[in-house]
Formats: C-alpha cells, structure tokens, sequence
C-alpha cells in the first residue's frame, strides 16, 4: 500500500515535471520568469516544511542560507573564476558547511529562543555581506555579462535554462524529501511531526535527525540562492539575505498549504501566487490579506489546504 | 535472581519543587513490580528518570549494571528498556502498523521487511490487528491503550514501564486488557507498572512499592503493603481495619 503510494507520487511529480519541462517551447519569457519564481518558492517552501512541519525546527533564518548561496555562487564565479555550471553545484557542500556551525550555535536554543536565535544569526550575516572586500558593499554587485552569457546568450535562452535549473532542482528536492519519508528516517520524521517525546522513547534518534535535515536543508538553500542570483543577475545583501521573501512569504506558503505535508508547499505557493498576482497592487490589504488568512488557516484547519483536500476526499470515499 | 534496575540515592527537583530526596529501589530480572501512590507523588517522573526523558538531580540509576540516568531517551530504548505513557501518545496520522514501525526500525535497528513482521506479531498478540492501516488518531481509548502496548512490547524489552495503562477503562476493558499483558510479557520481561486502578494492579504484579512524601514509604507483598498503616492513611485516611 505504501509502496504503491510511493510509486503513485514519483509518476505524478515525473509526469508534472515533464509537461513543465516542455513549457519554455511554448510560452514567452514572462510567464518562463513567473514559473521559475513559481519553482524556487516550491524548492525553499519544501525545505522550511521539512525542518518546521516534521523535525519541529522552526526557524525564522533560512534566508540566511538562501543569501550565503548567492554569494558564494558571486564569488566562486567571478573572484575565483570557477565556470558557474561548477560554481552552481558546489554552492550544495558549501550550504552543509555553513549550516554545522549555524546549528551548532542555535542548538544551544530552545523553541522562541532557536526562532529568535535563527532570525538574529541571518540579519548578522546580511550585515557582515555588506562588509566584505569584493562584493559591491552595501549596494552590491552585479555579475559579470561573461558569467551571465554562460547561461544563454540571448534573454530567452537564458531563461530557459535558468527555468529548467529551477525545475530541476525543486523536482529533485520534493524526489529527495520523498526518498528520504519512504526510509526509515521518513518514519522517524513522521513520528516526529507528531510526537517527538514518544518518538524518542520508541528509540528515534531525534539530534541525529535534526543535524541531518538542518543540513540537507542549509545546502538545498544555498543552491536555491545561487539559481536566486541568475535571476536577479546581482547579489546585494537586501536582496540576497532578504527575510520578507526568503522565510515569511515561505512560512505563510507552507502554514496555507499544510505544514507536514509535501504537497502542502506546492498548494501553498499557488495561493500565494494568486493572492500576489491579483492583490498586491493594493498594496498594505495585500499583506493583511495574506496575514489573516495565515492565522484563520491556524486557527480553523491547522493541516492548510492539503488537511482540507484531505478531509473532503475522505468523505467522498466514504460516502462511495 | 541479579537486579535488573537499581535506584542508588536518587534525588529529583524540578526547579525549587522537589519530587525525590533520596530514593533506592532494587528490582530483580522478571519481577512483577506495582507502584502506587497518590497523584503528585512522582510515579511518571519514577518512569521519565528511568527511561531518560528526565535526569536525576543526584544518585545513580542502573539498568543491567549500566548507568542509565544520564543516556538519552533513544538510547535507553535501545539498551532494552520500554515503555507506554499514561495519556496515550499516539502518532495520529501514522497508520496503527506504521507506529510500531518507527520503532522497530529505529529503535530497534531491523529492515523494514522484518519490523512488518514483528509489528504485524505484535498487533495480532495485542487485538490491534483488524485496525492495522487505520490512522491511530481515529482509535477509541481501549485501542489506544493497546497501541501504547503494542509498540513498547514489539520492541521485545527486557524491562517494561507501563504507566496506568488501565487508567479510564471500563472493568470488562480491564479485562481485555490484564488477558493481552498475560500474553506479550513472559517471566523473562520485567514490568514495572504504575496504576491506580488497584483491583487490575493486583492481579498481575508480585510485589507492590508505594510512592508518597518524596520517597518509597513500603514496598512487598501485595497483601503487606495494602495493610501498611501509611498506605491504609493515604488511602482511606485512616490506619484503622476497614
């Protein structure tokens, strides 16, 4: 049962991830550099949904990975000349590095502590961004037209390949996440998520697993930052190490769409997209908008939009 | 017989609320031990010391020679040591199976094809069998009670806390319930088992300790203790025959 379950997912994300792959052939850069936007907050969502919604991490900081990233990807590149294709991957071991020292300060933090901790570590990095040697200052610096020409030479070429970076890598983000919950750490990671003292007394191993998602989590972040920078085509640390749209859109997308859940993320970043794309010229409404409906989904279906889908398919099938 | 749990001297305070001063406690390999005691008396902060999820403040706490009081939570499962919680603590949305699956392959280290097996073993020893794909958040009380069971005993410990595992059962639920321990635990199992309900107590255990006053004020055999003039005045507020 939970094999074919598996096995019904990967078909669904494959079959989704092709007809998304073909999209570039058919459609203009706007809607290519929508769907990117569309990919990366899926890939960050995903990875805020793994801390948060199953090993009980809840950070406020991430987006200091998602920052790191981008610099790292700006220096890699152009001070020490690596070939980006290169430089994108090895923003990966990069993020894992920074995220041992990142958790073993915080780790010393318990709950609003570790919240507070996480946001107050992120704001010192931004700072310490606009104070290295190299990187532009305050104000930052753009990438280089070589390394921006490595990616295509004409806009539209380079927006596609940027858009299937992005798919590409959320693709295989949500294929690890769903990996990893069909093993035995996905079992430890659900009992987690739904009770961690009894997951401890039935033998989880609950730091191991808190390590090993708060690194899977710092590399992906930092990989997400770097394909960030293509699309920016600069790094600043207001952009690069930006809170609003590195961890709260992401906290509202995965609080929406259902914490614990994979496609929580995915249902979550469609609402945020739709309520973005038809409410933010309204300007503060919009952030209110988003805000109350954050808390009535906390308030009236804690498990988001998929706990509801959920709820409704149940009653159909039992009703059948 | 060897001890299998020793108590030396524990002492527990939870910042200026002290719950022990200095408790020693020796439990022999396949002894049935009761504890009562009444409620603040420490019975569930006894089983969190035990099995890791609390330290103790002073003294030693040994589970088969080894010092246990200051391993973690996991680490005490996997040393042997099981346990179930006196409010059921289910993983709601995991199936029944799947919540003795996270032990068995976690705790107790076996591949997913052997921990279906044993869990499946499990289910059926404990009546959870025909709810093996439910959700445990859809569990009536009984089943819930089964499950704590079922997960800590699929683990196959050599010690087992139980934590008023007959606690808001009816007296035909007890029933079921005292038949499905007489059937997972063996004379090889030490179970140590907290409980108010006295009637399903003594119909299981040898010996009963009884928590009071930051200390073990009696400990033996059922009868002895249940006459001992501090139980009769905890219990029937009075040391007078009743």
């Amino acid at each position: 049962m939970e094999r074919n379950h598996f096995l019904i997912q990967l078909f669904f994300l494959l079959v989704v991830a092709g007809v998304f792959g073909v999209l570039p052939l058919f459609v203009d850069n706007g809607t290519m550099r929508f769907l990117t936007d569309f990919f990366l907050l899926i890939g960050i969502a995903q990875l805020w949904n793994l801390l948060a919604g199953f090993g009980g991490i809840v950070s406020i900081g991430q987006h200091l990975f998602l920052g790191a990233g981008a610099y790292a990807f700006f220096a890699m590149t152009s001070i020490l000349g690596i070939h980006p294709y290169v430089s994108l991957p090895l923003a990966i071991p990069f993020g894992a590095a920074l995220a041992v020292p990142v958790y073993a300060i915080l780790s010393r933090l318990k709950l609003a502590y570790f919240a507070i901790g996480s946001w107050v570590l992120a704001e010192v990095m931004l700072l310490l961004a606009g104070k290295i040697p190299g990187f532009g200052g305050g104000s930052g610096v753009s990438l280089s037209p070589s390394i921006v020409k490595t990616f295509g030479t004409s806009i539209g070429d380079r927006m596609s390949n940027i858009y299937w970076l992005a798919l590409g890598i959320t693709v295989f983000i949500i294929l690890l996440i769903i990996i990893l919950l069909q093993s035995r750490h996905g079992l430890a990671l659900k009992a987690m998520r739904d009770n961690e003292t009894a997951a401890m007394a039935v033998g989880v191993n609950t730091v191991f697993v808190k390590v090993l998602l708060f690194l899977i989590s710092g590399a992906f972040l930092s990989l997400l930052g770097a394909v960030g920078t293509l699309l920016r085509l600069r790094i600043s640390p207001a952009a690069s190490f930006n809170i609003t749209d590195g961890t709260i859109f992401i906290i509202f997308i995965v609080v929406v769409g259902g914490i614990g859940r994979v496609i929580g993320p995915v249902l979550g970043a469609i609402i945020f997209l739709v309520l973005r794309e038809t409410l933010s010229a309204y300007g503060p409404i919009y952030m209110i908008i988003l805000g109350g409906l954050a808390i009535a989904t906390m308030l009236i279906e804690p498990k988001g939009a998929a706990g509801l889908f959920g709820r409704i398919s149940k009653k159909i099938r039992n009703a059948g | 017989m060897s001890n299998i749990l020793e108590f030396h001297e524990v002492a527990k305070s939870y910042g200026g609320v002290e719950v022990f001063r200095s408790i020693d406690l020796e439990v022999k390999t396949g002894e049935r031990l009761g504890i009562l005691g009444p409620n603040g008396a420490g019975k569930s902060t006894l089983f969190n010391l035990i099995s890791g999820l609390t330290r103790p403040n002073k003294g030693k706490i040994l589970f088969a020679g080894h010092e246990v009081g200051k391993m973690r939570p996991w680490a005490v499962c996997r040393s042997g040591i099981g346990r179930t919680f006196q409010i059921p603590q289910p993983f709601s949305d995991m199936t029944v199976l799947e919540n003795l699956l996270v032990g068995l392959t976690n705790g107790a280290n076996m591949s997913m094809r052997e921990a279906r097996s044993r869990g499946a073993e499990a289910l059926e020893a404990t009546g959870l069998a025909y709810v093996s794909k439910n959700t445990a958040g859809e569990l009536s009380l009984l089943d819930l009670k089964r499950l704590e069971l079922a997960r800590a005993v699929a683990l196959k410990p050599r010690l087992l806390l139980l934590d008023e595992i007959a606690g808001g059962l009816t007296e035909v639920e007890c029933d079921t319930l005292l038949d499905i321990l007489a059937n997972v635990t063996d004379s090889t199992m030490t179970v140590i088992w907290i409980e108010h309900v006295v009637h399903a107590l003594t119909r299981y255990v040898n010996e009963i300790a009884v928590l009071a006053d930051k200390r073990i004020i009696t400990r033996g055999g059922i009868d002895n203790v249940l006459a001992h003039p501090e139980v009769r005045e905890l219990y029937f507020g009075s040391t007078e025959e009743v």
